[in-house]
């Protein structure tokens, strides 16, 4: 299961997302702007707010970081 | 596994104004094109609120200026790769290689239209906090502000949009400028200067950054007194400028003396068949418009180069 803690217009979370549909991985988006249990979420697991983040099967990726979200997409 | 070899005409190297209209040009000539763009396509206007001198637009986001500019590249012919990064450049007169992540290109033709990067903030303690209070994109971390007091550095137009941007989360925002007054345009000034939330602080340079786990404060100077005190604040957003992204290029492309590539009107550089286009080049006006312009320029020219090569004219 795929999580993006994202934000609207922000062009790194849009990469981010955009290379997860270029592999093919579907994913559920989080708004942290609009959403306080996205929001709580986020910093219990990440212990910050920045975005983009990509949960990817437990695995944490903060910002967009190709290499990272191949090696936790070819984990399964 | 030995990675692939491709060649192509001509490859674009940097996904802004310049590189894309490159695309553009170069696609409706049938050159086979690739444009690499290993940040964001669109480079340093993507986060441009409004843009109010590009023809055609009374006034424009740069990210949907951007769309528009791609869709078109696009549409023509050209192919964009967004996510695969250059690791190593050799270019000669006789042979130009470009090696990325997963392929080994060979192309006819190099346009650097690469860009440029922001500056960092020159403390110490930069990389510490970045990402943790001193940040460099506004849209994508000003909503970890909401209601808590930051300091934008810089006074060119970057800056004093990035402030005004940033009014609808923070509850006060400095201004830190080391000159004595801003640069940016006007009706952008006028903005910022009618909002109470903003305090501007002139003639002052940023000493040092402080906090535990994130940014707490800062120590300042005022460099007109000397004086020095700490600021406590949560954030800050920097706008100091940009640096040329001519890392990869120096051994082979002439740089001038603030690492621009030597170039000049036909963006021509001193290698053969490789030419720099937008604000990677030595040049006296760095806009939009003079970044299309350059692309137009650099990609006729590779057209011109490859024909003139494939008769066996001298070049």
């Amino acid at each position: 299961m795929i999580t993006v803690y994202s934000i609207p217009n922000c062009p790194w979370c849009h990469k981010v997302k955009k290379y997860l549909e270029l592999k093919e991985a579907a994913f559920t988006e989080i708004n942290v702007e609009e959403d306080e249990e996205g929001r709580a979420e986020l910093l219990k697991l990440t212990n910050q707010l920045n975005v983009p983040v990509a949960n990817i099967n437990k695995n944490i990726v903060i910002g967009f970081d190709k290499e990272k979200i191949d090696e936790y997409l070819a984990l399964k | 596994m030995a990675k692939p070899q491709k060649v192509l005409d001509l490859l674009i190297i940097g996904a802004g104004i310049a590189g894309l209209t490159a695309g553009i040009y170069a696609a409706r000539m049938k050159l086979n094109t690739l444009i690499l763009e290993d940040a964001l396509i669109g480079g340093q206007i993507i986060d441009a609120y409004g843009i109010e001198n590009y023809p055609g637009f009374h006034s424009i986001k740069g990210s949907h200026l951007i769309e528009k500019i791609e869709e078109q590249a696009l549409h023509a012919g050209a192919k964009i790769d967004e996510f695969d990064m250059i690791i190593a450049v050799k270019l000669t007169d006789a042979e130009k290689t470009v090696e990325t992540q997963s392929t080994i290109y060979k192309p006819k033709t190099v346009i650097i239209a690469a860009g440029m990067d922001r500056r960092k903030l020159p403390v110490v303690e930069e990389k510490h906090f970045r990402g943790r209070g001193i940040h460099y994109c506004e849209l994508c971390d000003g909503h970890l502000y909401q209601g808590k007091t930051i300091a934008v550095v810089g006074g060119g137009n970057a800056a004093v949009d990035a402030a005004n941007f940033l009014d609808k989360y923070a509850k006060k925002i400095y201004i830190i400028h080391r000159s004595a007054a801003l640069t940016a345009s006007i009706s952008s000034q006028e903005k910022l200067k009618n909002n109470p939330k903003v305090e501007i602080l002139f003639n002052t340079n940023i000493l040092k950054a402080s906090g535990e786990l994130s940014l707490e404060s800062i120590l300042i100077e005022d460099l007109l007194t000397k004086e020095q005190r700490n600021l406590a604040l949560d954030g800050i957003f920097v706008n100091i400028g940009v640096v040329p992204k001519t890392q990869l290029y120096k051994s082979d492309i002439e740089l001038d003396a603030a690492l621009h590539i030597k170039a000049g009107e036909t963006c021509e550089t001193n290698i053969k068949g490789v030419f720099a286009a937008g604000d990677i080049r030595t040049k006296l006006i760095r806009q939009l418009t003079t970044a299309a312009a350059d692309g137009t320029v650099a990609a006729l020219l590779a057209e011109k180069y490859i024909t003139q090569k494939e008769r066996g004219n001298q070049v």
